[in-house]
């Protein structure tokens, strides 16, 4: 026991000493470490914050206990007075609308979600607007409005001025600075508040299609969640006309998007952490082979290889341990961070959910992959043996894996993976992750091994600064293969992200400039229609009208069925069952819903229903041709038979409907029309005149939200190309350290050089031309990952045409080209003219 | 008399080390003629060293004047030196300065193509083959030993025939066996082609073999 104690203290004093002289040579990698775990404690921190602010606001943002939603109808006066029994009752009313600025020039037009709330408003939080809490003569008033920060922009209104609502003129009562059920309303489109005798004075006809009630319930004092949620499912037992919602069915989508967007973010950060690991072993390996003698001398004198390495393995772990505690501080301070960066407008206030069990799931998981690297290049000690020193001969060491230390690894690995999914539902996704960034990482090092064989064997090359750069890149110890694998790594996930975010991007510009309208109408009434349609021929000849009838349907059961009961939420057409769809009914297929699969009806009754279904939510909801669909229309149950399958491509901006009907059935069905056009190119669309003249029919640009959903996608990008680029980043500290560990060896190289008669240029040309023929390496191998891993994901995945957008590709590799270049010029650069006589004394 | 190759005229050297001044060189005057044989001995830190440095163009003097054949080398650039090392220099350390990751083969032949000669790595095997390593070629010097690393670093001298063969103690880290094996070795070299050799020894018995003997002490001849 006190041999055992007396070894300890010894490994201990030997660490601590060799950490102290060499620290500075190690810092570089220990600032990897640093940042790569700082990153998975920040995710992690402000995921446990974000999820812990959402769950103790779900009533804020929810709006309400309950909320009770219903399409152009009213409750009931019975129902109502029924809830007021047992809590209190607000009403907001929704509808697309069209606003305006006429006192521009031209005036401005905007489509947005018109919300009409009552003196209740909120039930939950606040609702804060330029003149703070909204008091009882907004309420009053039949003409003042409240809108969000981006309109007032848009339209350049300020509070006070007049603009206008469809046909009516209102003034701009205040702006929006805080409220609590904000939802999705700002992410798409811009919001007008009014009051409900404001909604009565546009006279708005509640049939209209997009027309809303929402009932926001907050239960009495005396009235817990429990029994207000039994009370209310007593008043609605199964009713299709009318949807609740409870608060946690609000944010368990949000909470769903969270944790797996989190979860993304956090592999990604793992994979930083696998990157340092690299950069451990190759300082490891080097430093082994720089201390050679001294290791042997130390072998010679009695000490064991276990004991040497521990001795190493206890500096990096020493230090790893304390950078993780480090970093889970800092981390600490994420979320007063995000508070300070999140518009007020959230009203989000995150709490520090920092915890002990983050801190040891997130250590233990950093220091088994700097296990998982540094085992072999520690086992490499037992190739040095004392031999040498008798001999003057020495062999470069290199990474050792016996069987044992394999199974040791992969047990390693699947512990890693284990700690890592922990209590998380998407483990699979993530071991196909890392097992792939794990093969990713042994196929850049196999290919690095199979060109440095053939490059080996070209023997025709002159140039001399070729024939040095070739020598240096194959030798055996070059830092070729960590160039390749870090580098290569960052690289190839930051192109497959953004060739994937190319694809999407390119999807929907495409779209706009060939297949999508310019313009979409909705709010047609049937009794304008055909005024409608006669204004866009006559105003906008030789522009292409698409004018189609729309009605709200629910598939209420699948051949009897109701699939609620059956299709999983994570099937992906379950947007298709889980609420109100949109129909319409067609002569003939249009021309960009292709039939694919059945035949178009030849016959037409009017007693019976046929459905041309979306041929790809069929096949996920398991739909055959013949199979029968009722559907709940307006209140009534309607069984009909799918005759065929069309292939519908939302992503082209076109009217697309996942069911349409045989017309002569769905004529009768009540109605309005949604209309799309194609302008000609010598048109200029007249948005305020067409609400002149049409106050109820809103318009919406196209190119505005295809920019709008372009825009959302480069928010979601922005986060995970900043991590890429940050492992790219650290795939530099990797390689700067490697460099700076091999200086000892440059210098001594330049040494030579300059004895034998090589300058300066020569040797800088020569590094030049190393790097340039690995970068070339990187480029190749890079571009075949990134390549097949993004072809596979946008074409099996997300079923839309893999594009390269090469600009984008040539700026990645031209900025990672330079600025490794410029890292291993700088740091090479001191080499390059190393004075003799001390070097040469000091031997 | 064979013409001049290198004259030192009144060379001082001096070594700034923190605030601490060191004289290592201190007025010095000599000359080597062409296919001269001259042996520098003296004791450790007497600057024997630092004149062999001198040179060879790596250290430039603190005051005096170099002169290799007609040129002043004193007055040359870094770069200008560098080459002038290039064509006239070989040089033999005792401690070989080999570089690590090449093989004997390519340490032999980086002397030929730093001077963009052809056919550089024939020429390599030819002279390696003359001095016994023709089974080392692709060993790299950790896997040869002392006096095969020796004959190396000496075939890396001699290979491109150089006016002026500088060796600093080059038999200092070998046995007496090998190191008998890498005198004649250098001296036969330096007499086959008729080349000049400075040595730097402390061996008086090697020196003996030298055409002349200078003797170093404190920075000056005596």
């Amino acid at each position: 026991m006190a041999q055992l104690f007396s070894q300890l203290l010894f490994i201990h004093q030997q660490a601590l000493k060799d950490l102290k002289r060499s620290l500075r040579k190690k810092i570089t990698i220990f600032i990897t470490i640093f940042i790569s775990v700082f990153i998975l404690f920040f995710i992690s921190t402000l995921n446990q914050s974000l999820l812990k602010e959402i769950r103790s606001n779900t009533k804020s943002i929810l709006g309400g206990d309950a909320e009770i939603e219903l399409k152009n109808k009213e409750l009931s006066s019975d129902i109502t007075k029924e809830i007021k029994k047992f809590a209190d009752l607000s009403l907001n009313t929704t509808i697309a609308s069209m606003v305006a600025n006429k006192n521009l020039t031209p005036p401005q037009t905007s489509f947005v979600q018109l919300r009409a709330i009552d003196n209740l408003y909120p039930l939950y939080g606040e609702f804060i607007t330029t003149k703070g809490k909204v008091g009882a003569d907004f309420f009053e008033s039949s003409d003042q409005a409240i809108i969000n920060e981006n309109l007032a922009v848009n339209l350049q209104l300020k509070e006070g001025d007049r603009f206008i609502i469809r046909d009516q003129s209102f003034i701009l009562h205040s702006i929006i600075q805080q409220m609590p059920d904000l939802g999705a309303s700002g992410l798409f489109g811009d919001l007008v508040i009014i009051s409900q005798k404001g909604l009565a004075s546009l006279k708005i006809s509640s049939s209209e299609n997009f027309f809303e009630y929402e009932y926001r319930v907050r239960y009495f004092d005396k009235i817990n969640d429990e029994l207000g949620k039994q009370q209310l499912q007593k008043i609605f037992p199964d009713s299709d006309s009318v949807r609740i919602r409870f608060p946690e069915n609000t944010t368990n989508f949000i909470q769903r998007i969270l944790d797996n967007f989190s979860n993304f973010l956090s592999l990604i950060s793992l994979a930083a952490i696998l990157i340092a690991g690299i950069g451990i072993s190759n300082m490891v390996i080097a430093y082994i082979n720089q201390n050679y003698n001294s290791i042997a001398v130390q072998k010679s004198l009695g000490l064991s290889s276990l004991v040497i390495q521990s001795i190493l393995g206890y500096q990096i772990f020493l230090i790893s341990f304390f950078i993780c505690i480090f970093a889970f501080g800092l981390s600490s301070l994420t979320p007063e961070i995000i508070n300070y960066l999140l518009p007020k407008e959230l009203n989000f206030s995150l709490q520090n959910t920092s915890n002990f069990i983050i801190f040891i799931k997130i250590t233990s998981i950093a220091l088994i992959a700097i296990t998982i690297f540094l085992i072999p290049a520690l086992n490499s000690i037992q190739q040095l043996s004392a031999n040498s020193l008798f001999r003057n001969t020495y062999e470069f060491v290199s990474f050792q894996f016996s069987p044992k230390t394999i199974v040791i690894l992969i047990g390693l690995i699947f512990l890693m993976i284990g700690i890592f999914t922990l209590g998380n539902s998407l483990w699979l996704y993530n071991i196909i992750f890392l097992g792939g960034f794990l093969i990713t990482i042994g196929l850049f090092y196999g290919l690095f091994k199979l060109f440095n064989h053939f490059f080996k064997k070209i023997t025709f090359i002159s140039n001399f600064n070729l024939i040095l750069a070739k020598r240096n890149i194959t030798s055996p110890s070059s830092i070729g293969p960590l160039i390749l694998t870090t580098l290569g790594i960052g690289i190839s996930l930051l192109l497959t992200i953004l060739i994937i975010a190319g694809s999407f991007q390119n999807l929907i510009q495409k779209s706009v400039d060939t297949k999508a309208p310019d313009f979409f109408f909705i709010g047609i009434d049937q009794s304008v229609k055909n005024d409608f349609q006669n204004y866009i021929i006559n105003e906008y000849p030789m522009s292409d009208l698409a004018l189609v009838p729309m009605a709200t349907a629910k598939i209420k059961a699948i051949n009897g069925t109701d699939p609620l009961s059956y299709i999983n939420k994570r099937n992906p057409s379950y947007w298709v069952i889980s609420s109100e769809r949109r129909i319409t009914w067609l002569e003939q297929p249009a021309n960009n819903n292709p039939i694919n699969e059945g035949e178009w009806w030849s016959d037409n009754p009017s007693d019976k229903m046929y459905i041309s279904f979306d041929h790809d939510a069929a096949k996920d909801l398991g739909i055959q041709i013949n199979d029968n669909i009722t559907m709940n229309i307006y209140g009534r149950d309607i069984t009909g038979i799918v005759k065929n399958f069309r292939n519908v491509d939302y992503a082209d901006f076109t009217i697309n409907f996942v069911m349409v009907l045989n017309t002569n059935y769905a004529q009768s069905i009540p109605h309005e029309y949604i209309a799309t056009v194609k302008l000609s190119k010598q048109h200029n669309f007249q948005e305020y005149a067409l609400l002149q003249q049409f106050p109820n029919i809103s318009s919406i640009k196209i190119s505005n939200y295809a920019e709008k959903i372009n825009q959302l996608l480069n928010q979601v990008n922005i986060a995970v190309i900043a991590l890429a680029v940050i492992i790219i980043f650290i795939g530099l500290l990797v390689i700067s350290s490697a460099i700076l560990v091999q200086g000892k060896n440059k210098i001594y190289q330049n040494l030579v050089f300059k004895i034998l008669g090589l300058n300066r240029m020569q040797i800088i040309k020569t590094s030049l031309l190393e790097f340039f023929i690995l970068f070339l390496n990187t480029i190749f191998l890079t571009l075949l990952i990134s390549g097949t891993a993004s072809y596979m994901v946008v074409n099996f995945i997300f079923n839309i045409d893999w594009f390269l957008d090469i600009s984008a590709i040539i700026i990645v590799y031209v900025c990672t080209g330079a600025f490794t270049m410029a890292l291993i010029i700088i740091d090479t650069y001191k080499n390059l003219s190393p004075r003799v006589y001390p070097i040469i004394r000091n031997s | 008399m064979t013409p001049l190759l290198i004259s030192f005229s009144n060379i001082h050297l001096q070594y700034q080390n923190g605030t601490i001044l060191t004289e290592v060189i201190r007025g010095i005057d000599f000359v080597i003629h062409q296919n001269e044989r001259l042996a520098i001995v003296g004791k450790s830190g007497s600057g024997k060293t630092s004149l062999l440095m001198l040179m060879a163009g790596l250290e430039k003097p603190t005051s005096g004047q170099i002169k290799y054949q007609d040129q002043i080398i004193t007055s040359y650039t870094e770069d200008k030196l560098t080459d002038f090392r290039k064509k006239n220099i070989g040089i033999v350390f005792q401690s070989f300065y080999l570089i690590p990751n090449y093989t004997a083969l390519e340490n032999v032949a980086l002397s030929l193509e730093i001077n963009f000669q052809k056919n550089a790595l024939s020429l390599a095997k030819e002279i390696l083959i003359d001095l016994g390593l023709e089974d080392r070629f692709q060993h790299f010097p950790r896997q040869l030993s002392g006096g095969e690393q020796q004959r190396v670093a000496i075939a890396r001298a001699i290979i491109k025939k150089p006016e002026l063969i500088l060796a600093d103690e080059p038999t200092g880290n070998l046995d007496d066996e090998n190191a008998q094996v890498i005198t004649d070795l250098i001296f036969s070299v330096s007499k086959k082609y008729q080349k000049s050799l400075c040595l730097v020894t402390h061996d008086m018995d090697l020196a003996q073999r030298c055409d002349r003997i200078m003797k170093i002490e404190n920075g000056t001849i005596v």
